[in-house]
């Protein structure tokens, strides 16, 4: 009887899935043809029509179909969205689709299939069009009321509804979105801290055990790279704006963890498992374990290394591998994690180092993790790198290796995840203000991110000041259109960006 | 709390508050589900590790713990299990106290910070596996361990548990104060002025392995003319990074490592590091047998010789370490993968053959052990004659381990010993084979004189005694091969056994059978004797009456010799005076 039951579940578990992909299929085939044909073409009907069976086979026992978006990930009536892998392209084009009208959500009822399927084509068309429109969600709100689409309701992002309800119950003791939700980000943020403390921790004692030849097993880390990737599935905007963080006097930890924050968020990005992420993370983690074994005379050595220095430096892939072979790993996962460390001084052309008797092209993570640590050392101030680059100077300058430092495609999708103004970087606009990249994908327009701005002190320090949005086509008061003219890397005026945009 | 005891059950459920702080509340039917719930539980968690996954009791066990959630789902969707120290509690009343020190199911929740647990209505049978294996395997925790409960639980799959858990490792709880940290490596100088111009020169940055990224143009990417070209992946790219994807799921990470650990041994100049390496290569070489991936083995053992052969001068201490390597992986308890694997293989897996013979060949003598036994598992004949081979190779080096197999000799294994033994051709294994000629077995000890005669195809005085073997066959084709021609080796070996009277064996028809082989191995140097045999003290029968049949023994040898001198002989003992004489030499002539 419970195997039964097991296969019950199972059955439905699967029936859910190929509903929900019959769904998103329909939902994809009729924005698509209504934005090519004319209403009454056959194609749009059938769409029409197709995507109405679709729903109705989805809410055959409910009163309304909800679809929203959380954490980037698609629920159906409050179900994580579970899909083929060959689905991943249609789903994520949904993603966008939903994320460029800003949309979080579509309460659909049941009666639908009551519906002429000329209010469905018409619902498409203003879908369609909403992206248009400065505020897509309000316009299409509006416009589904109007036109008495009442089967459809629109449900709009959270932060939007924040804003308007914090607007109109400013002042009272009413419980907003904004507070249930300001509270979940700051206990988030909170967390994403003590998490990357807890990572420069774990990764701290590692290090002291493998420098003294003491054996070292991998729980704290393992548990705390389980956290990231929880984080990083969750609140990837946190995570990146923590790896914003830079320390002069623990380069080696921030590093580490940097790498494998960038890391798991651009494999993620790329569509990596869980699983997958926790062992990435892992190696980003530990990618320099060998540096404990390089003389910090030459790892801080101010100015350029002696070949005999550099070859010195060249060793630490090759002794990362060594103390990850002798962590107390259950041996899968140290097998999958002293690669991607061997080769992320490789290269994508293989003429970096270790130079060995190996030709193998360089593996997935190898690949990311030669982006992403080059990425953060060289937007990192060192004592022998007095200027760091800015973020976005930094991707231009990858951009010239792609191909032969850089995997072209992965360089792509990062650049692609981060924007071409990264969080982080300083910007100095055209109005002579100065501010900090706090938020920049590019949904919202590659070159118009979300500029926090600074304003000098007395002291040499800064203050945050308001957050502008640069895709606003005019200035506030002045009416003067802001827009980038130079950056920098914040770390050479002493700013930390980490602490003011998060 | 109220006294639930003293309440009597209503049609309707009565709610009791489980604390005023929580103020959740529940009935006694619910209350009496979760408690049934934990019973099962905390069976089940104790006697999991006790029989394999697919024992009908570990079966009986997840069926029960699965039947009593569904029967608390009957009441409501949601268990939730709150995890204090030495207890459970559900909505404040305890409903479970451990019973013991090292309680298998609070002690491990509680040590690693689980503080609550839930179960959802649609749990599987897999996801209570799981978990029942999770809590198993992190009982006991060891202390650099690789995980605990919590990493355990998060890798599995599992959509219908739930659990929070805190962080417990810290005992101060680690905080990031970004104060803390300098972002430049000259804090205190003076900023430059924001965006002005500089960058770090050709080289540059070394020490990050990062030298040849260098300040190129310093240009923002945002500027560049195809920026949306630069940003936006397309779809045959998304593709291409899907098949990344599943390329790299397939990824053979046994190799990799393999790979990376053999750069790391050669490049490495110390002895002591040298032998961490090798022994962490001990375990790949383990485990790539385990795997039955004998081309990987291959390239170990492969390189491990080479590594050995090249400058030993500059590196002398990696010699005796590479030996002890090689003796320890030749150990039985290393290769416990050849068990599973070679009586797998078929003799059309030429390839893998060849690989497995090479393997094996560069291993040591100690791998007899193991090959020993795997030859009765092994139905391929041409695998068997490889591993024979092998074995041959092997003990040719060093004999002990053989030595040690046959110490033990099952008739099976004997025959195939006596097999390599014959091809080894040396001493130590001729006296082996000698050995196994008085095996109990009728098989092996045929087999053994098979081999014993392959040196030149007569008998010899080492395993003349076979003439006496217990089987007929065999003592028949001891005589046969004596028989054969007329050979003074195997003469003197007859003419001793009888005229010394060495047989041990008392049989009337043997002892003709072994006159008459004298007779057709024999020469004139016989006749002496078997004349004596026939002729001699005539008036001693009555006290020996077993001379009789010498005598007759003798004349048949005598006509066996055909001689001239023989006919003269036998023509006079059949005129003898004495009857015995007269009758033993008739009777050859009327056999003639």
């Amino acid at each position: 009887m419970n195997d039964m039951q097991d296969d019950n579940n199972t059955t439905h578990q699967k029936k859910h899935t190929l509903l929900s992909e019959n769904l998103f299929a329909a939902f994809n085939k009729l924005v698509q043809t209504v934005r090519i044909y004319r209403d009454n073409n056959q194609q749009v009907i059938q769409s029409a029509e197709g995507f109405i069976n679709a729903v109705n086979r989805f809410s055959e026992e409910e009163s309304h179909l909800t679809i929203q978006i959380i954490s980037d990930r698609f629920y159906l009536q409050q179900e994580k969205l579970i899909y083929h892998r060959e689905m991943s392209k249609l789903i994520n084009n949904a993603l966008d689709y939903f994320e460029k009208r800003d949309l979080f959500g579509l309460e659909i009822s049941a009666t639908i299939h009551r519906k002429d399927s000329r209010q469905v084509i018409l619902f498409a068309q203003l879908l369609n069009n909403a992206e248009n429109h400065k505020d897509p969600t309000v316009w299409l709100e509006d416009q589904t009321s109007r036109r008495d689409l009442s089967w459809v309701r629109i449900i709009p992002k959270p932060d939007e509804t924040e804003k308007s309800q914090d607007e109109e119950a400013s002042g009272s003791l009413t419980i907003t979105m904004e507070s249930i939700t300001g509270g979940q980000e700051e206990r988030a943020v909170k967390n994403a801290k003590m998490t990357y403390a807890c990572a420069m921790a774990s990764l701290n004692e590692v290090i002291d055990k493998v420098s003294n030849d003491r054996p070292a097993g991998i729980r704290k880390t393992v548990r705390t790279v389980q956290k990231m990737v929880d984080l990083v599935i969750d609140r990837r905007s946190i995570l990146l704006k923590l790896s914003t963080l830079r320390s002069h006097d623990d380069y080696t930890y921030t590093h580490s963890i940097n790498v494998a924050i960038l890391a798991m968020c651009l494999g993620l990005h790329i569509g990596l498992s869980k699983n997958a992420l926790e062992t990435l993370g892992i190696c980003g983690l530990f990618h320099d374990l060998g540096k404990a074994d390089i003389p910090l005379k030459i790892l801080n050595k101010e100015g350029k290394l002696t070949e005999l220095e550099y070859k010195e430096i060249q060793k630490h892939s090759l002794k990362s591998v060594y103390h990850i072979a002798k962590l107390r790993a259950p041996r899968e996962l140290r097998s999958k994690i002293m690669l991607a460390p061997f080769e992320h001084h490789l290269r994508y052309d293989l003429t970096g180092y270790p130079h060995s008797w190996r030709h193998k092209p360089v593996s997935l993570f190898g690949r990311i993790l030669t982006i992403v640590d080059v990425f953060d050392a060289i937007t990192s101030q060192r004592i022998y790198r007095p200027k760091a680059i800015s973020p976005d100077q930094a991707l231009s300058m990858m951009v010239e290796n792609s191909g032969k430092d850089f995997d072209p495609i992965l360089l792509k999708a990062f650049i692609n995840m981060l924007g071409v103004y990264p969080v982080g970087t300083l910007v100095k606009l055209n109005t002579g203000e100065i501010g900090l990249v706090k938020e920049n994908s590019h949904e919202r327009g590659s070159t118009h991110p979300l500029v926090l701005l600074l304003t000098p002190q007395d002291n040499g320090g800064y203050l945050a000041g308001e957050t502008i949005d640069l895709s606003e086509s005019e200035g506030p008061g002045d009416k003067k259109i802001r827009r980038i003219v130079e950056t920098d890397s914040p770390a050479i005026f002493g700013i930390q960006p980490a602490e003011f945009i998060l | 709390m109220t006294d639930q005891s003293s309440q009597t059950p209503d049609k309707k459920p009565t709610y009791y508050s489980g604390s005023e702080k929580t103020g959740e509340s529940y009935s006694l039917e619910e209350l009496d589900a979760v408690r049934n719930c934990m019973v099962v539980f905390a069976i089940a968690a104790k006697n999991y590790p006790l029989y394999p996954k697919d024992h009908a009791i570990t079966e009986n066990l997840l069926i029960r713990f699965k039947n009593s959630l569904a029967n608390f789902f009957k009441i409501s969707p949601i268990l939730k299990l709150n995890i204090e120290k030495e207890r459970i509690l559900f909505k404040a009343v305890e409903v479970y106290h451990s019973s013991e020190r090292e309680d298998p199911l609070v002690t491990p929740f509680f040590r690693d910070g689980i503080i609550w647990i839930e179960f959802k209505e649609g749990v599987q049978n897999t996801e209570l596996s799981s978990l029942l294996q999770s809590l198993n395997d992190y009982r006991i925790l060891k202390v650099e361990s690789e995980g605990d409960l919590v990493t355990s639980l998060w890798k599995q799959e599992l959509p219908h548990i739930n659990y929070e858990a805190i962080e417990i490792y810290w005992e101060i709880e680690p905080k990031l104060d970004f104060s803390q940290y300098n972002v430049s490596a000259a804090p205190n100088e003076e900023a430059p002025d924001p965006l002005s111009s500089g960058g770090s020169g050709p080289g540059q940055g070394q020490q990050d392995g990062v030298e040849d990224v260098r300040d190129q143009s310093a240009i923002s990417i945002a500027s560049a003319e195809e920026v949306e070209e630069l940003t936006q992946i397309t779809s045959e790219e998304k593709e291409n990074v899907q098949q990344m994807i599943i390329e790299d799921e397939k990824r053979n990470h046994t190799e990799d490592i393999l790979d990376v650990l053999l750069i790391l041994l050669e490049d490495e100049k110390e002895s002591e590091p040298f032998g961490s390496i090798l022994e962490i290569l001990t375990q790949e070489f383990e485990t790539i047998l385990n795997h039955g991936e004998f081309h990987l083995a291959f390239k170990l053992l492969d390189h491990l010789i080479k590594l050995a052969r090249l400058k030993p001068a500059q590196k002398p201490w990696q010699v005796p370490v590479l030996d002890k390597f090689f003796e320890t992986v030749s150990k039985p308890e290393f290769l416990f993968g050849l068990n599973v694997h070679v009586p797998k293989l078929k003799s059309e897996d030429t390839s893998q053959l060849k690989i497995l013979r090479q393997v094996l060949t560069m291993m040591r003598p100690k791998v007899v052990l193991t090959l020993g036994p795997l030859l009765s598992n092994v139905l391929s004949s041409e695998v068997r004659r490889i591993l024979m081979e092998v074995i041959v190779i092997l003990s040719k080096k060093d004999m002990n381990p053989l030595d040690e197999l046959l110490k033990f000799p099952d008739e099976k294994r004997s025959q195939q010993f006596v097999v390599i033994l014959g091809h080894l051709n040396n001493e130590q294994s001729h006296k082996k084979l000698l050995s196994l000629a008085r095996h109990p077995s009728f098989r092996v000890r045929r087999d053994a004189l098979k081999q014993l005669l392959k040196s030149n195809g007569k008998v010899q005085q080492s395993f003349f005694f076979m003439i006496e073997d217990p089987s007929d066959s065999i003592r028949l084709e001891v005589l046969n091969l004596l028989a054969a021609e007329r050979d003074r080796g195997s003469e003197s070996l007859l003419l001793k056994y009888l005229s010394e009277k060495a047989y041990t064996l008392f049989d009337r028809d043997h002892i003709m059978t072994c006159y008459k082989t004298l007779g057709r191995c024999g020469s004139l140097r016989s006749l002496a004797y078997l004349k004596e045999a026939l002729q001699g003290r005539p008036w001693t029968d009555i006290f020996n009456p077993s001379q009789d049949f010498h005598r007759l023994g003798a004349a048949l040898a005598l006509a066996e010799l055909d001689l001239p001198e023989t006919d003269e002989i036998l023509q006079k003992a059949a005129r003898s005076f004495f009857p015995q004489i007269k009758r033993a030499a008739q009777s050859v002539y009327f056999g003639k």
